[in-house]
């Protein structure tokens, strides 16, 4: 019989995942609203099924879109979600809103632990942020808890931002991703998938796992 | 006035089930009528960390016996140079956390630690955790080959009532405990210590370490104290 076991945390250690999605009017043109909420949906199943864990995984969704930003999904250990709203693009490019509400959840420590391991970040846009947006990403960057975060970035079609995105992704091994068609949306999440996966069931759940892009046969998407 | 001492250390359910070594070390060590204790996490991320943890803890056993004295405050540096004269230009591949402690025979003690762990002291009955709460996330650390005054958190304390100590943790255990049960935690161990020999004391505590209910913890977890008995 344990003497020690009531002072012990009963939860496991989290790692979160959280997703900055652009959800402004014109993602809704050639299918990549569509292959977005499809990237999350299985990218959040897997993580729902995956066993053999060394930490929680925990999935929060950010958007980004119409008047303001805003949580679309809280952040919630993966295996308690069995979905999650379907986003749908209209409106703005709010992105600086959406920095704001990251950076709040990830200095909250109630919300995010120390205990918990490094967040990782991702952010998708297809075009230029049209508020306020450089002083909340001045604080993601050089913020004590936020800059510690890995960032993962993707811009979709050719009217993103990139310099700005460019600057988002902070993991050597994982520069910014250009996504050309519905397909390369869902590789990226698949890889994004698979390195949190890998992160969660290593004995160091805090080390960066590559971001590894699958090669795939293009020909039957259109371009963005 | 009796001191007591004990320690264990255990490989993390990660590292069994990678076959790959406990990267944390231990020391506890008598001498002169006092105790020394020390314990490092070498970092996961570092291939020949457990190297460089168990080297930690041998210096500090060797520089608390060279000197009889009270030890110097500023023990991290010095640990700090011994560390990166032995291992060299290639120290990078040891990394490793140090959290030491020494009481001498009057109860007189000093505590110190770069890295992430705990440092519980009860002195007069109060406990005292040493360092602020961690800024960062897990597993994110400062390291011995990085201790300086902005890195380096050190007290002096005098023992003066049964049940004072000094109890030293890697993060393997501080992290899964209820912050607001740290005085419980420290009074269970040195309950267990009262009544214990030191190898009473190691098996019992890895028992309880081998036994560690937090869900999918895989951490190595390494403890070690010092407490007045009477």
């Amino acid at each position: 019989m344990s003497e020690l076991k009531k002072f012990q945390v009963q939860t496991a250690r989290p790692l979160p995942i959280i997703v900055l999605a652009d959800t402004s009017g014109s993602m809704s043109v050639d299918g990549k609203i569509e292959a977005l909420n499809k990237g999350l949906k299985d990218m959040i199943q897997s993580f729902a099924k995956e066993s053999r864990l060394r930490a929680e995984i925990q999935v929060s969704v950010i958007t980004f879109g119409g008047q303001q930003a805003s949580v679309n999904l809280p952040l919630t250990p993966a295996h308690q979600l069995s979905g999650f709203t379907h986003l749908s693009a209209d409106g703005m490019t709010p992105l600086g809103g959406a920095l704001t509400l990251l950076c709040d959840m990830v200095e909250d420590k109630d919300c995010i632990p120390s205990r918990a391991y490094r967040p990782v970040i991702v952010l998708v846009s297809d075009g230029w942020p049209n508020d306020e947006w450089e002083v909340p990403f001045q604080r993601l960057v050089n913020g004590e808890r936020t800059s510690k975060a890995t960032r993962f970035a993707m811009a979709i079609g050719d009217d993103a931002d990139e310099e700005m995105l460019g600057a988002f992704a902070n993991d050597p091994e994982a520069p910014l991703f250009r996504a050309e068609n519905a397909a390369d949306i869902h590789r990226f999440f698949r890889a994004v998938t698979m390195s949190v996966s890998a992160r969660s069931q290593s004995a160091s759940p805090n080390q960066s796992t590559p971001l590894q892009i699958q090669s795939g046969d293009d020909q039957d998407w259109d371009e963005f | 006035m009796r001191l007591l001492a004990g320690g264990a250390s255990v490989r993390g359910p990660a590292h069994t089930q990678e076959g790959t070594p406990n990267q944390d070390a231990l020391c506890v060590s008598g001498c002169n009528g006092g105790w020394s204790i020390a314990v490092a996490d070498g970092l996961g991320s570092r291939p020949l960390s457990h190297l460089g943890s168990r080297k930690a803890v041998q210096l500090f056993r060797r520089m608390a016996r060279l000197q009889p004295g009270s030890l110097p405050v500023d023990m991290g540096s010095a640990l700090r140079e011994q560390w990166l004269e032995h291992f060299g230009v290639n120290h990078r591949l040891y990394e490793t956390t140090c959290l030491w402690a020494r009481v001498d025979a009057r109860g007189l003690g000093l505590a110190g630690q770069v890295g992430d762990g705990l440092v519980l002291v009860r002195t007069r009955g109060e406990l005292q955790v040493l360092g602020g709460p961690r800024d960062g996330f897990a597993n994110q650390t400062h390291t011995l080959a990085q201790a300086d005054r902005s890195t380096v958190s050190s007290i002096q304390f005098e023992l003066v009532s049964p049940g004072d100590g000094v109890l030293l943790m890697t993060d393997g255990i501080s992290d899964d405990l209820v912050p607001e049960q740290l005085g419980g935690f420290f009074q269970a161990v040195y309950q267990r210590q009262r009544r214990s020999s030191k190898r009473q004391m190691r098996q019992w505590l890895t028992r309880e370490l081998n036994g560690w209910s937090t869900p999918l913890h895989g951490d190595d977890k390494t403890m070690a104290g010092i407490f007045r008995r009477d």
